[in-house]
């Protein structure tokens, strides 16, 4: 006779394929939070040799940002931190690591030339 | 206490890698952690304020730069340092070189000590200047008053009686002078050893019967010494000694100044006995004094009192004098009542020349 008691369990199942590392573009780092800078570049590194730079900031909550080489290739590094700061800082805590996706897209408007 | 003696080269030890968990227990009890890699290389001092103010998961996260002690820093730079960074421990470099660890209650020890010797030095020369002036009415109001009194009597002196007497008196004039100075290096010197602190010693080798002649050529043209039998006796053969010849030589001219000062049969004795490294001086001399009188002469090489306040007599700075000197050669000295002659007798451990 079947025991209605018996302990059951039930599972939850799924999976996908990741990159490491976790992210692409750019990580910033607060200040408190558990993973410090050179955890992290170090990680990086081991990972991935030469990709990504490590930028200390001068911030009250962010530490350092992460950025991959590939976009200081198309942009200046003064000019994306600038965005950064106006655009993202604002959102940041100390305590956290945020994932920033950053796609640079260069376009010229008109140029001309002579045969 | 010098710096080098305060700082800590046993120092509790984390890898730059190493998870903050690890390392928890450790800073909590010794309050720091010194970061070094596998070869060796110093990367800081992480201390619990770190952690607080960066609460990463490996130690090398955590580390924040610090104040440096140089090991040349003075006292005073190193207490600036700790001042400003509020840290329980600072690194300590040779140059570019990690040499270890100071942490602050050490340096506070250091300085307190430091404090306490200094402190020390002042009482001493307190007691320099309180014993100096205690000790110079005497010492110099005696010489410089026989000098004053034959100068006055020079100043009266007619052609003739200038002639015939003046130049004795210039002499007695001299020979005051000579021991007014002679007086206040005593003075100075007894003062300073009184006090507590040190002075230098002069050591030279040699010969015991040449320095004993020399003594007793002194003794015997010594100013204010009654005339009195003095004999040498020397009960082993001529060896040599190495210390302080002049310091000695106070010692046994100030002894047998006493001597010849109070002895009873217008005779003294003095000599030198030597057993291995062992040399004994002594003098021998039968005293105008009862033993009462005696204990009571020789308790300054008890108390190094000067005034003695039961005779009321003031017994100058020789015997003590000749105390702290033989003290300060390295030996004792002691009094014979007990027998007749009273012998006053000073043993030397230290002073045969042993030629290796």
């Amino acid at each position: 006779m079947e025991d209605k008691n018996a302990l059951k369990y039930t599972i939850q199942l799924s999976f996908e394929e990741i990159r490491l590392p976790p992210f692409e573009d750019i990580l910033l780092l607060g200040k408190r939070c558990p993973q410090g800078k050179i955890g992290v570049c170090t990680s990086m590194n081991l990972l991935i040799p030469n990709e990504f730079q490590v930028i200390e900031i001068e911030d009250d909550n962010v530490e350092a940002v992460v950025i991959n080489k590939r976009i200081l290739k198309k942009m200046e590094i003064e000019k994306v931190l600038q965005i950064l700061k106006e655009k993202v800082f604002p959102y940041v805590s100390d305590t956290e690591v945020v994932k920033v996706d950053l796609k640079v897209k260069v376009f010229y408007d008109l140029f001309e030339g002579e045969f | 206490m010098d710096l080098q003696s305060c700082i800590i080269k046993d120092y509790p030890t984390a890898h730059p890698h190493d998870g903050i968990h690890a390392v928890i227990s450790t800073l909590q009890k010794e309050k720091y952690v010194v970061v070094i890699d596998e070869h060796n290389t110093f990367h800081g001092i992480l201390t619990p304020e770190d952690l607080v103010a960066k609460p990463h998961s490996i130690v090398i996260d955590c580390v924040q730069k610090k104040e440096q002690i140089s090991i040349d820093d003075s006292m005073y730079e190193i207490a600036q340092r700790f001042h400003t960074q509020e840290s329980y421990a600072l690194p300590v470099f040779s140059g570019e070189t990690f040499h270890g660890v100071l942490s602050k209650p050490q340096m506070h020890e250091y300085l307190q000590k430091q404090i306490v010797e200094l402190h020390a030095k002042s009482l001493i020369s307190n007691k320099i200047k309180d014993a100096f002036l205690n000790n110079l009415s005497h010492e110099i109001r005696t010489p410089l008053n026989g000098m004053m009194g034959f100068l006055q009597i020079l100043s009266k002196l007619d052609i003739h009686d200038y002639e015939t007497k003046g130049r004795d008196y210039c002499n007695y004039v001299f020979q005051s002078a000579k021991r007014f100075v002679a007086s206040m290096n005593d003075l100075i010197e007894f003062s300073i050893l009184h006090a507590g602190d040190t002075i230098k010693i002069d050591t030279s080798c040699f010969g015991i019967e040449d320095f004993c002649m020399e003594l007793h050529a002194k003794i015997l043209n010594a100013e204010g010494i009654p005339s009195v039998a003095l004999h040498y006796k020397n009960e082993s053969s001529d060896f040599d000694i190495k210390t302080d010849r002049v310091r000695l030589q106070r010692v046994l001219f100030y002894t047998l100044e006493f001597a010849m000062k109070h002895c009873k049969e217008k005779a003294v004795t003095y000599g030198v006995q030597k057993e291995n490294a062992h040399v004994q001086f002594y003098v021998e001399f039968e005293s105008d004094l009862t033993t009462k009188q005696l204990k009571e002469e020789f308790s300054v090489y008890n108390t190094n009192v000067i005034h003695n306040e039961l005779t009321e007599h003031y017994n100058g700075i020789g015997l003590p004098l000749a105390k702290k000197y033989a003290e300060l050669l390295g030996g004792t000295v002691r009094v014979d009542f007990s027998n007749t002659p009273t012998r006053i007798i000073y043993d030397f451990d230290k002073i045969v020349n042993i030629l290796v």
